[in-house]
């Protein structure tokens, strides 16, 4: 379901609340359904239940999860949304940049080159 | 908060052979610690001399306000997953089970069934007649089953198949997921539990070398690979060697400061980074060279 | 710790079931096998008292030194040490079950001879031996057990803790039989009770020393290992400790030396030294009221009792006294042994002149010219004991044939041929007087005589009472009873003559413990005091209570200006006012050996002028006649 990387940079519960937004952009999860226990998602993904947790309140405080008709950790009708603003967040970011480099007289090749350097440095 | 466990400069010699050499070890309520060490380093000492098992030379052991004092007292808090476990070769699991339930006033011996049949563990089944992974099974049934406010696991999934082992670990996590429990664990396969543990503690020389977060671990361990002419630099703080052949070096870092200064050094400039596995990560802890 | 109980009991039921069964089926075994002419219970009989000295002892060195190695093998600490509970109680659980297995299997034995004991088919030693087998079954688990705990072995543990069983209680089963038969030398109960102990704590202590060093690999092990070995060794030493306690003591023991039954006055009373042996060490010496000793024999080669070669052994002598005018002549033999005749004086000290044969009778013949008699290839022999002289000049006496004509020859030398009274019909007669004596008694034999304030007596039994002749030719009857000189009418050191009736009765009291009622045999005293005064019927019922005594073994020692001094029982000096017997003072005296069931001597009191000498168990004392005691050697 969520894949981690255990040597990403990025913490765990953030690896976890990105796994869901993917989950619910591909469609796999759709608004209602309720997550997996804290339990069960921690013991699939081998991690500890806390990190687990600190995930699904921070899922919780953004909207992402809601609790309905007595159920805990549903997906909201806004996960959608969520979901989906973050990669558009990243995507028109990432768009206004490389078109200002392309109008600035970058080439593609120096873009890439660059991209490859920042890989090395961002780490 | 109160440490769970207190450690403080334990020392065990057998005959002249000094184990533990002055050893320091906490751990929080709660606190997932992992402890790194080779084999015969002292790992199965420090358990046994936190069990009350074995007697300690000098140095204090606090456990839950408890010190070992030879009366057993200790080991009915704690719950104990003995590198080799044993059970009278003559007594079934359910046996076993309802034996040890009489030593532990807290025990659950619906919990013990419900793990036993969760587990596949068959409860008529002779121990002296279990396999390698049964007997694993039973161990850590038995450990869990009167909710112990700190497990000591000695090397609870080694020798034993996937499938065991994945049990073991989802037994782990549930328990965590209880609340409450301290865990203290030794595991040569450090890597499978990477997303558990809070700290990992660096068993060598007797004592312990070096106590990192597992954040630490995670994302602060790198592998630098570079073109280099003349041979490996000298080794700084946190920088070993990997191996590589000819002018091409691989380098594991640990810890950003240390790898902002090897950027800095020219020779780097082109080199190629990327975080370091979680099992190299503990290698290069131990000591140990990757083979190539 | 009834689980851990139950979980040992678990491990060792097959072990403990097939013994148990071999128990069973011997009954059925022993009927089987026996002679026809056996009686079916004491075929039973014989296969449980094997069973006893054998089979349970075997078997508890084997369930016990399973027990032991299995706690001290690595596997089983693997298993069990885990468990929230001591090495303590692993333990006490594995030894307390192997205990309880080895009981039940005594209680097996115990049933099928049905709950008694066959002592027709003990001996004396095995007797001795039942009374400790209880402890020495438990103490031969408890050992078992923990001497396998040590070496992690059964059969060396087995082994092991046999031996030591063996060493502590076979002195103790020796000292028990040897005291049973001589008198306590030392507190058998303090002695069984300090070893049960020692074995009890020193099992426990050293258990909990090698568990630490073994289970829990604790420091300074060698120094406990070497703590738990003393500690299994405790009660050994104990044992060997109240062993040579016992010959410690026994090497202390004095007694008085009796007479030769050749001659029954043997002399000893009245000097001023008296004559003692040390039984344990053969040792013959003369202590005075002064304290001087001279010692006449050294001893040092009394024997030793076969398989008890640890425990002394007594040898006993006999001896004769003569006082003479230049000094004494003391003749003794050991049992066994050639008779020794020495002279001298305790200031001048004691020289031995001759060596005769132990196959001889002999006896010192007193008079104006001392001489020895001595008996032997069907003749008797005289010789003159002479200072100065080495050699003895025999000459046989031909004359002699029976004992009565030796007595005659001896009273007659001793008092001169004058100093014979004998009887003509039922007359009296001594030199030139004569007295009739109605119904007078073994007029065959002379009359002694006994030399009062008015000159020489004499005392004639007859059939109506006993007559005193007086040298002013009158005869008088003294009391209705029969006293006969030298048999059952006895002289003191200053010249009382005396004798005693014992009158039989039942006394029944009321106490705080209820009633009670015993045998009381009252001495009651016919007193000839050397002035010639009688004293008729003397009772001393109240010094006689006080004391406790009733087995009226009471002698009279002085009779001097109206007081009466009595040795009760060799217990308390008794000093009591003649005209009113409840006016009376007592004195303790130490205790002696061989007194009660197995007297050997009959009395261990020697009466002197100044007042008693007393062969003790743990030297000799002399008490005045005011009761002041002080010891000599």
């Amino acid at each position: 379901m969520i894949n981690l990387n255990q040597n990403s940079q990025v913490p765990i519960f953030d690896q976890i609340k990105l796994g869901f937004k993917g989950l619910v952009k591909k469609g796999l999860l759709e608004p209602g359904d309720t997550a997996p226990s804290i339990r069960k998602l921690a013991s699939d993904l081998k991690v500890n239940p806390n990190t687990v947790a600190r995930a699904y309140r921070e899922l919780t405080a953004e909207g992402f999860f809601e609790s309905s008709r007595g159920r805990e950790n549903v997906i909201s009708l806004r996960a959608e949304a969520i979901a989906g603003n973050t990669a558009k967040m990243v995507h028109e970011t990432l768009e206004a940049a490389i078109k200002g480099a392309l109008e600035g007289g970058f080439t593609w090749r120096e873009l890439e080159a660059m991209i490859a350097e920042l890989k090395r440095k961002i780490l | 908060m109160n440490n769970i466990l207190e450690v403080k400069d334990l020392r065990k010699a057998f005959g002249r052979h000094e184990v533990l050499k002055g050893l320091s070890l906490s751990c929080a309520p709660g606190e997932v610690v992992g402890i790194l060490g080779r084999n015969g380093t002292g790992k199965t000492t420090l358990f046994n001399v936190m069990l009350d098992l074995v007697a300690a030379d000098c140095g204090g052991v606090e456990i839950m306000g408890l010190s070992p004092d030879g009366s057993g007292k200790l080991r009915g808090l704690i719950g104990y997953v003995p590198e080799k476990p044993a059970f009278h070769p003559f007594m079934s699991v359910r046996e076993v089970l309802e034996f040890r339930a009489k030593f532990f006033p807290l025990w659950n011996m619906g919990k013990a069934e419900e793990l036993c049949k969760k587990l596949e563990l068959d409860l008529s089944a002779k121990t002296g007649r279990l396999s390698k992974g049964g007997i694993a099974k039973l161990a850590w049934i038995a450990a869990v089953a009167h909710n112990p406010a700190l497990l000591l696991l000695d090397e609870p999934t080694s020798g034993l198949d996937y499938l065991v082992r994945d049990h073991i670990l989802s037994g782990l996590i549930s328990e965590l997921a209880e609340g409450g429990k301290s865990i203290i664990v030794s595991n040569h396969r450090m890597g499978e539990m990477g997303g558990i543990l809070d700290r990992v503690c660096l068993l060598k020389d007797g004592v312990i070398k070096a106590d990192y977060t597992a954040d630490f671990v995670k994302t602060e361990a790198f592998r630098v690979s570079a073109r280099l002419e003349g041979g490996l630099p000298e080794a700084g703080p946190g920088v070993s060697s990997l191996g590589g052949s000819g002018p091409l070096a691989e380098l594991a870092v640990l810890g950003r400061a240390n790898l902002e200064r090897l950027k800095a050094d020219p020779r780097f400039s082109e080199a190629e980074i990327s975080p370091l596995e979680l099992d190299a990560a503990f290698k290069v802890m131990l000591g140990e060279r990757e083979a190539l | 710790m009834i689980n851990l109980i139950k979980l040992n009991f678990r491990k060792s039921r097959l072990s403990f079931a097939v013994l148990l069964l071999a128990v069973l089926a011997s009954v059925p075994l022993s009927l089987a096998l026996k002679a026809n002419a056996m009686a079916a219970a004491e075929a039973i009989n014989l296969a449980m008292v094997y069973w006893a000295l054998v089979g349970i002892p075997l078997s508890a060195l084997a369930l016990s030194a399973i027990a032991g190695a299995d706690a001290a093998s690595g596997d089983t600490r693997s298993v069990e040490q885990p468990l929230p509970v001591s090495q303590g109680w692993l333990l006490s659980a594995s030894a307390g079950v192997a205990l309880l297995e080895v009981g039940a299997l005594v209680l097996a034995v115990y049933a099928v001879m049905g709950f008694t004991l066959p002592f027709e088919t003990l001996n004396f030693a095995q007797k001795h031996a039942y009374r400790l087998y209880v402890f020495s079954a438990a103490f031969l688990t408890i050992y078992g057990f923990a001497v396998s705990y040590a070496f992690r072995n059964a059969v060396a543990g087995a082994a092991l803790a046999a031996a030591a069983v063996l060493t502590v209680v076979y002195p103790v089963l020796m000292m028990s039989v040897l005291q049973s038969i001589t008198f306590e030398l030392i507190s058998l109960t303090g002695l069984k009770l300090a070893v049960a102990g020692l074995a009890l704590a020193g099992a426990a202590g050293a258990l909990k020393l090698l568990s630490g060093v073994y289970a829990r690999h604790e420091k300074n092990a060698a120094v406990k290992i070497t703590a738990a070995a003393l500690l299994l060794a405790s009660p050994v030493l104990a044992s060997l400790a109240g062993l040579s306690l016992v010959n410690h003591r026994a090497r202390q023991v004095t007694g008085p030396v009796p007479a030769y039954r050749f001659s029954p006055s043997g002399g000893m009373e009245g000097g001023e030294f008296m004559l003692v042996q040390k039984p344990f060490t053969g040792e013959v010496l003369v202590a005075d009221t002064d304290g001087n000793n001279a010692v006449l024999d050294r001893g040092g080669d009394a024997g030793r009792i076969k398989f008890g070669y640890l425990l002394p052994s007594p040898t006993f002598t006999r001896a004769q006294v003569l006082r003479v005018s230049g000094g004494t002549w003391i003749i003794f033999s050991k049992y066994g042994n050639d008779h020794k005749l020495f002279s001298g004086s305790l200031k001048e000290g004691f020289v031995q002149r001759a060596e005769m044969n132990s196959r001889w009778d002999c006896e010192l013949v007193g008079g104006e010219k001392p001489g020895i008699v001595v008996s032997h290839s069907g003749g008797y022999f005289y010789a003159l004991l002479q200072e100065g002289k080495k050699e003895l000049k025999w000459e046989k006496l031909p004359a002699l044939k029976t004992p009565e004509e030796l007595r005659a020859f001896v009273v007659r030398k001793e008092a001169g041929a004058a100093g014979l009274a004998r009887f003509e019909g039922k007359t009296l007669v001594y030199k030139n007087k004569s007295w009739p004596v109605p119904g007078a008694l073994g007029t065959k034999f002379p009359a002694e005589g006994l030399k009062l304030a008015d000159g020489l007596n004499f005392i004639v039994p007859a059939k109506t009472g006993t007559y005193l002749c007086r040298p002013d030719g009158k005869a008088k009857m003294l009391w209705p009873h029969y006293f006969r000189l030298g048999q059952n009418f006895y002289v003191t050191t200053e010249g009382t003559a005396w004798g005693t009736t014992i009158s039989h009765s039942r006394i029944t009291e009321t106490g705080l413990t209820g009633r009670r009622s015993y045998d009381f045999d009252e001495p009651i005293f016919y007193i000839l005091t050397r002035k010639g005064t009688e004293l008729s019927g003397v009772q001393i019922r109240s010094a006689l209570k006080k004391a406790g005594a009733t087995d009226g073994t009471t002698s009279l020692l002085r009779a001097e200006g109206g007081t009466l001094w009595f040795n009760i029982e060799d217990r308390y000096l008794a000093r009591v006012n003649a005209a009113n017997t409840n006016e009376f003072a007592l004195w303790k005296l130490p205790a002696s050996a061989w007194r009660g069931k197995h007297a050997l001597f009959s009395t261990n009191v020697s009466a002197s002028s100044r007042g008693i000498f007393m062969a003790a168990v743990d030297g000799i004392y002399f008490m005045d006649w005011k009761g002041k005691l002080k010891k000599l050697v």
